[in-house]
């Protein structure tokens, strides 16, 4: 045989240590925490990341000062931003989070910055003809043009969130699934790598259809 | 009296790329009484545009000032562009509602307008399942919704079947006799400025100013005739003939 077992364990096998795994507690408790952290990280990244785009969209001056900053920041590796975070800040909790938020933000920006952009100006003249109120622009006027484009930064952070976060807890906590598969990568415990990965596919395809495919109909139901 | 007078002694576009800076607006000044409906007739890119959106504060990068009963501070203005310029995520009636100050309040009115402009039934339709005559028959309800005292229309009824034209021009007419306010009305045609017009300002071709003025004096109760619309077009041809370019 090419490969061994230990190497490519069958499926059946992987179903069973996944099962093991939920019962004992240990997937619920690890994958748990990367979500909250997940969570957390991600709300903040995106709030951040709309406020920032949004201003950068609108104002040439802030663009042209912030526009490097936000080119750096997007090519830094992710591993040397959560490594200075350690370093700095000390391997807890804060630095970890932090980390996450850093290397997600320039993305969240950049395609927010886009569509801020794109706004339709015919629209906006309209809207201080009408002298709207800035609330009922922004609700009425704003938000539904850059809908498409939070969205986009919603899926596309979110990917990468997962992907950071694993790092960032192999890397410095002593929780969550990042934390897991690393002791799983130092037992050769492929079966188990497997279950967790199963575990994530599952989070997502919920997240994907219980949560942003509504979104999506929601905001296309006035097309034709 | 409430007047509303406008007055721009310059208004440059600068240079973009290969486009040359171009004066667009040059010691224009025109006074529009309350409750007049002034005509602006012009060749087709003299600026008028561009004036409409100095005067309705949309663009404030221009030499001048306009000025309403004697203050800078800007009147109520009702905007129709040349294009609807609806909210295409917001059905019809959410359209208007928003530009209004009190929906609830204003309900009664609107409902009134949609049924004059045969819009009710779809109230709740999204813009982009309406023809493009419904659209701007939608976007002067909204204008017309916030009881302007100025109303600008920036050629309204460009590319609506004659019929149509025609009912959406006595629609306007009878709203604007019913709640007397200022209406300044952009067009390119002589006839419709005839039909609607108290008195009808000639542009020149950029940069902007008035050439000449005149006072549409045949009876309003008459203008449904295109006899008498054409009677007083060949008058004013007579009349004024170094515009001839714009007959």
């Amino acid at each position: 045989m090419l490969v061994s077992n230990a190497a490519l364990p069958p499926p059946a096998q992987v179903f069973w240590v996944f099962i093991a795994a939920v019962q004992s507690g240990q997937l619920p408790h690890h994958l748990g925490i990367t979500l909250c952290r997940l969570l957390v990280s991600f709300i903040v990244a995106m709030n951040l990341g709309v406020i920032i785009g949004y201003s950068l969209g609108r104002s040439e001056t802030a663009n042209r000062f912030f526009d490097h900053w936000v080119i750096i920041f997007l090519n830094i590796p992710a591993l040397v931003t959560i490594i200075l975070c350690y370093v700095w800040f000390g391997l807890n909790e804060m630095a970890a989070l932090l980390a996450v938020v850093i290397n997600k933000l320039p993305n969240v920006i950049i395609v927010i910055r886009e569509g801020v952009r794109a706004l339709d100006q015919e629209l906006l003249a309209m809207a201080k003809c009408y002298r709207l109120r800035r609330w009922v622009v922004f609700k009425h006027v704003i938000f539904p043009q850059l809908h498409p484009f939070i969205m986009t930064a919603t899926r596309s952070g979110l990917s990468l969130t997962w992907k950071i976060i694993l790092v960032v807890e192999l890397l410095g906590r002593s929780d969550g699934v990042g934390f897991q598969l690393h002791t799983f990568f130092q037992l050769f415990d492929v079966a188990s790598i497997l279950a967790y990965t199963i575990a994530f596919v599952a989070v997502v395809q919920v997240l994907e259809w219980g949560v942003l495919r509504p979104l999506d109909r929601r905001s296309v139901r006035w097309r034709r | 009296m409430n007047e509303l007078s406008i007055c721009v002694q310059a208004k440059h576009f600068p240079a973009v790329g290969k486009a040359l800076p171009k004066c667009a607006i040059a010691d224009l000044s025109i006074t529009v009484q309350t409750g007049e409906f002034v005509c602006l007739v012009g060749p087709s890119g003299c600026g008028k545009t561009t004036l409409l959106n100095i005067i309705a504060g949309v663009d404030t990068q221009f030499t001048g000032a306009i000025c309403y009963s004697g203050k800078t501070v800007l009147p109520k203005i009702g905007v129709v562009f040349q294009q609807p310029r609806l909210l295409a995520w917001r059905t019809v009636r959410e359209n208007i509602d928003i530009v209004l100050d009190n929906p609830a309040a204003s309900a009664p009115s609107v409902d009134e307008l949609l049924t004059l402009m045969n819009l009710t039934d779809v109230q709740h339709v999204y813009p982009e399942r309406l023809s493009l005559g419904m659209s701007r028959r939608v976007a002067i309800i909204r204008a017309f919704a916030i009881a302007p005292e100025v109303l600008l229309m920036d050629e309204p009824f460009v590319s609506l079947d004659a019929p149509t034209a025609r009912q959406v021009r006595e629609a306007l007419l009878s709203l604007w006799q019913h709640r007397p306010h200022s209406v300044i009305f952009v067009s390119h045609d002589l006839r419709e400025a005839i039909a609607l017009a108290d008195r009808i300002l000639f542009l020149s071709s950029s940069p902007m100013h008035v050439i000449a003025e005149a006072k549409v004096t045949i009876p309003r109760n008459t203008r449904n005739d295109e006899h008498v619309i054409n009677a007083f077009r060949e008058q004013l041809k007579h009349e004024l003939p170094h515009l001839h370019a714009l007959f």
